[in-house]
């Protein structure tokens, strides 16, 4: 029993594709978007607890010194700030190379990403310290160290994906796979470079800009 | 077209057809034995998975609420005693929620999707994998903790300050905050698979104002997922942070400037959209199931896909209508009011173009249509409840009353289980084959349908009379004894016709008539292909010419060729006109989400103890992530499997015509 059909032959479409058009890209949007929300619920939480305050921060007055306005150390968030966007160009560039299919580029810019990923993480740390408080001395606390613990976390994300990339890569070679494989990712450090953005604005001018009531 | 994907006329032979099935088989059936079981990353597998354990707490639920009702039959009655019965009801409306409905309804989903839009698998399947077992873990978590008689005692939505650490000491909350987040994540799971299944594999020529009803009431559930999920995670993580030793922060502490309100505020931003949550998919199944029975394509396509969406919007601005006995300001409450009644016109659009669909065909009343019946009168009832209780002085009087549980089971019942069963007994032939017998099924339906009633209705009146919610017991002056019992009869007779719906299951599994691959003569694609659909789904991927692919094709449709039948690679279209772009392998089955949701697992289990569980369960996490993603799109183990096979796969029944493959 054989049968004339009306066929539509896919062979010879590209067995990958290296944008937008691929589903990793697509889902990893949707992660994005995920983590977005997250984060503007941590945001409007900090801005909830402003209004629970007469000052904000919250006057350390049962310290030796008092310090009647404990507002994070700018110096340190500010380095951090520069490294992170550091990290998420740094990205870039490899993204550009990944599209040429250069893959000493890709491994190249992909290491520098993974070094100021590490030493973003080091300064998060640094961070921590500077805002003056612990976690668990008031609401305040608790809402500005779970932003910078949140994002940490992506931090610590992006830098594992990139070092396994870079491992693979490094082995493997760069085929189309991997070179979308480091487009997407590459998206996904543009994200924790921009969502820093307003998120340190917040943390480190919120108790400039929202001092007074 | 784009270039690359030529259209040809192609003499195709049965012989052919032979060779094309056996490849494609030993490409993606699981592996024999244990292993192959646990690593399987087929939707199908997984979804029917996660349809009998979500069935199963489904159950475990309905036993606790019997055990509840048992308890209200009369006053003053002694079967369980308080501290049980807070656990009970928690632990019930906490099932409910999080362990049936939403998995329920996004398994069916994972099921059907990739069916329906003409494709073999969901795009990332061992993310889909990893969701499933996640999900289980947080399942198992939540009834750990009850059997250990710790089982969570605050309530399905868990409000501060009761559940903070000053009134509720101990580890019970605890359980059911980390059974959020293993669940979320699975709902989250589940959601971008869909969407990007949806978006990027479709078949081609199924445009966007040709996807079938339920597809997008799918995608729409879940972009609604992706943006209220994360508040409850938030919420839970939240309060676990606040009640952990050692970590004690105050976001619910209004001593150090936390508020139990923001809990509140969180909370019911995801609480709200979760009730579209569960009906959206619910309408999907209503406007699969009318034009089917009907038979005439549906009536208001273009209405309905905008109500869909419509009401996805506005789902997310009604949250604070659950907080009207809270002190929010005046225009606050009239803003929320406003809303809580204009999503009533969406729901509305979509209950006249069902009418319509059926006052314009020959409606031929099976099993599957009467269950729609039940579903329209009964939400209706539950809408109109709604309707009062947006109004804020209404529901300030009632507020916690059992006509707030009355409105809330006609809405969640006759909004979601009724369109469920209907949908059981519409798809069971695709699952299994076989058909469900229609005489259990429709006294399953009218016992189902009676007791529904019987228990809930007389709650409407119990609420008015002031009968709050959550008390385990009453005292006979307050008159309530009558209602009550007769609310426990009607909960018995619910009992009944869930164990006629299971026995109807297992006598139809192996003894049903014969399905077919279209026995209801349906309009959408997964009907095109055999019942139980091959591993592969499709012999040839489909393309599609209309809006009910089936029904609209005057000639047979050309199909995919040049896909690797030795590979798992499938074809991505675009996302507006799905016209052929790429191809796209899919990656193995493999065992590493089942390790990964293990280590997830045990860290939010340890996690409710210790704090270090967190950074020590993240290194295990990473170690099962490695060899996730370095392995490639197959195992040396699966190569060595398949090249010792022998080449003797099943032969395609006879059923499967290449006539019918369209």
């Amino acid at each position: 029993m054989s049968e004339t059909r009306s066929t539509i032959d896919v062979s010879e479409l590209a067995p990958s594709a290296l944008d937008h058009r691929s589903p990793i890209w697509i889902g990893n949007a949707l992660l994005l978007a995920i983590e977005t929300t997250m984060f503007a619920i941590l945001v409007a939480t900090y801005m909830y607890f402003r209004g629970n305050f007469h000052d904000w921060p919250p006057p350390q007055v049962n310290y030796q010194p008092i310090n009647l306005h404990p507002s994070p150390d700018l110096v340190w968030g500010f380095l951090n700030f520069i490294v992170i966007l550091g990290a998420a160009f740094f990205m870039l560039l490899a993204d550009r190379a990944s599209l040429r299919f250069d893959k000493p580029s890709v491994l190249r810019w992909t290491g520098c990403t993974v070094a100021f990923g590490l030493l973003a993480i080091v300064l998060r740390f640094r961070e921590f310290h500077g805002t003056q408080f612990r976690w668990d001395d008031n609401a305040y606390a608790s809402i500005v160290w779970a932003i910078l613990v949140m994002h940490l976390l992506h931090l610590l994300v992006g830098v594992c994906e990139d070092s396994l990339m870079l491992a693979y890569i490094s082995k493997y070679g760069l085929d189309d796979k991997h070179a979308r494989d480091v487009r997407v990712t590459a998206v996904y450090w543009y994200w924790i470079g921009l969502i820093w953005i307003p998120l340190f604005a917040i943390i480190y001018f919120g108790p400039y800009l929202l001092k007074m009531r | 077209m784009k270039a690359g994907a030529v259209a040809r006329e192609a003499v195709i032979s049965a012989e052919e057809d032979q060779r094309v099935h056996r490849e494609l088989d030993l490409t993606w059936r699981r592996r024999p034995g244990l292993l192959g079981w646990l690593e399987t990353t087929n939707h199908k597998d997984i979804a029917i998975r996660y349809i009998i354990t979500a069935f199963i707490f489904f159950l475990l639920a309905g036993i606790l609420a019997a055990l509840m009702r048992i308890q209200l039959a009369f006053p003053e009655n002694h079967f369980i005693g308080p501290d049980l019965y807070n656990q009970f009801f928690t632990v019930h409306g906490t099932t409910m929620m999080f362990l049936f409905a939403v998995p329920m309804m996004e398994a069916i989903g994972l099921y059907f999707v990739p069916l329906m839009v003409g494709t073999r698998n969901v795009s990332f399947p061992r993310l889909n994998a990893f969701g499933y077992y996640v999900y289980l873990a947080g399942g198992i978590l939540l009834y750990a903790g009850l059997f250990l008689n710790i089982g969570p005692d605050t309530g399905w939505f868990s409000y501060v300050p009761l559940a903070g650490p000053q009134f509720s000491p101990g580890k019970r909350v605890d359980f059911w905050a980390q059974m959020i987040t293993l669940t979320e994540i699975a709902a989250l799971v589940g959601a971008v698979e869909i969407i990007t299944t949806v978006f990027k594999q479709r078949a081609v020529g199924m445009s966007l104002n040709r996807i079938p009803l339920f597809v997008w009431a799918m995608v729409v559930q879940s972009f609604m997922v992706i943006f209220a999920m994360p508040a409850v995670m938030l919420a839970s993580s939240y309060l676990a942070a606040d009640r952990l030793a050692h970590v004690n922060t105050h976001f619910f502490n209004p001593a150090e400037g936390g508020d139990a309100l923001l809990y509140q505020h969180i909370f019911w931003f995801f609480g709200h959209p979760e009730v579209y949550i569960i009906f959206i998919p619910a309408t999907g199944f209503v406007s699969t199931i009318i034009p089917t029975f009907a038979r005439r394509k549906i009536f208001g396509y273009t209405p309905l896909v905008l109500a869909l969406i419509t009401t996805a919007f506005i789902g997310f601005g009604l949250w604070v209508h659950h907080m009207f006995a809270t002190p929010v300001p005046d225009l606050g409450q009239s803003f929320f009011t406003a809303a809580s009644m204009i999503i009533a016109i969406p729901s509305g659009i979509q209950i006249f173009c069902w009418i319509a669909t059926l006052w314009g065909g020959k409606p031929w009343l099976k099993t599957p249509l009467l269950w729609v019946g039940g579903f329209v009168l009964i939400f209706v009832l539950g809408g109109l409840s709604g309707i009062m209780l947006a109004s804020v002085p209404i529901d300030l009087q009632v507020h916690d009353t059992y006509f707030v549980v009355a409105h809330f089971h006609y809405v969640l019942i006759g909004g979601a289980v009724f369109p469920l069963f209907g949908a059981f007994y519409y798809w069971f032939p695709k699952w299994t084959g076989r058909m469900l017998s229609e005489s259990l099924g429709q006294l399953n339906f009218w016992l189902f349908f009676i007791g529904f009633n019987l228990t809930f209705f007389p709650m409407h009146t119990l609420g008015l009379h002031g009968m709050t919610r959550r008390i385990y017991t009453y005292v006979p002056e307050t008159g309530w004894g009558q209602m009550n019992l007769l609310a426990s009869i009607g909960a018995g007779v619910i009992g009944l016709s869930v164990l006629t719906f299971i026995t109807n299951v297992l006598i139809s599994r192996k003894r049903g008539a014969l399905a077919g691959d279209n026995p209801w003569g349906a309009s959408t694609l997964e009907w095109a292909t055999l019942s139980p659909p091959p591993s592969y789904n499709f012999l040839y991927l489909p393309t599609v010419h209309g809006r009910d692919a089936l029904w609209d094709q005057a000639v047979i449709s050309p199909v995919i060729t040049g896909l690797s039948t030795e590979k798992r690679e499938v074809l991505n279209t675009t996302m507006l006109e799905a016209a052929p772009d790429h191809r796209y392998e899919m990656v193995g089955d493999s065992i590493y989400p089942l390790l990964l949701a293990l280590a997830v697992g045990l860290t939010f289990t340890c996690g409710i103890f210790n704090a270090w569980a967190f950074p020590i369960g993240a290194l295990f996490a990473l170690l099962a992530l490695i060899p996730w993603f370095w392995s490639g799109t197959e195992t040396k183990k699966q190569q060595t499997d398949k090249a010792d096979k022998p080449q003797s796969a099943l032969d395609l029944p006879p059923s499967f015509a290449p006539s019918e493959i369209t």
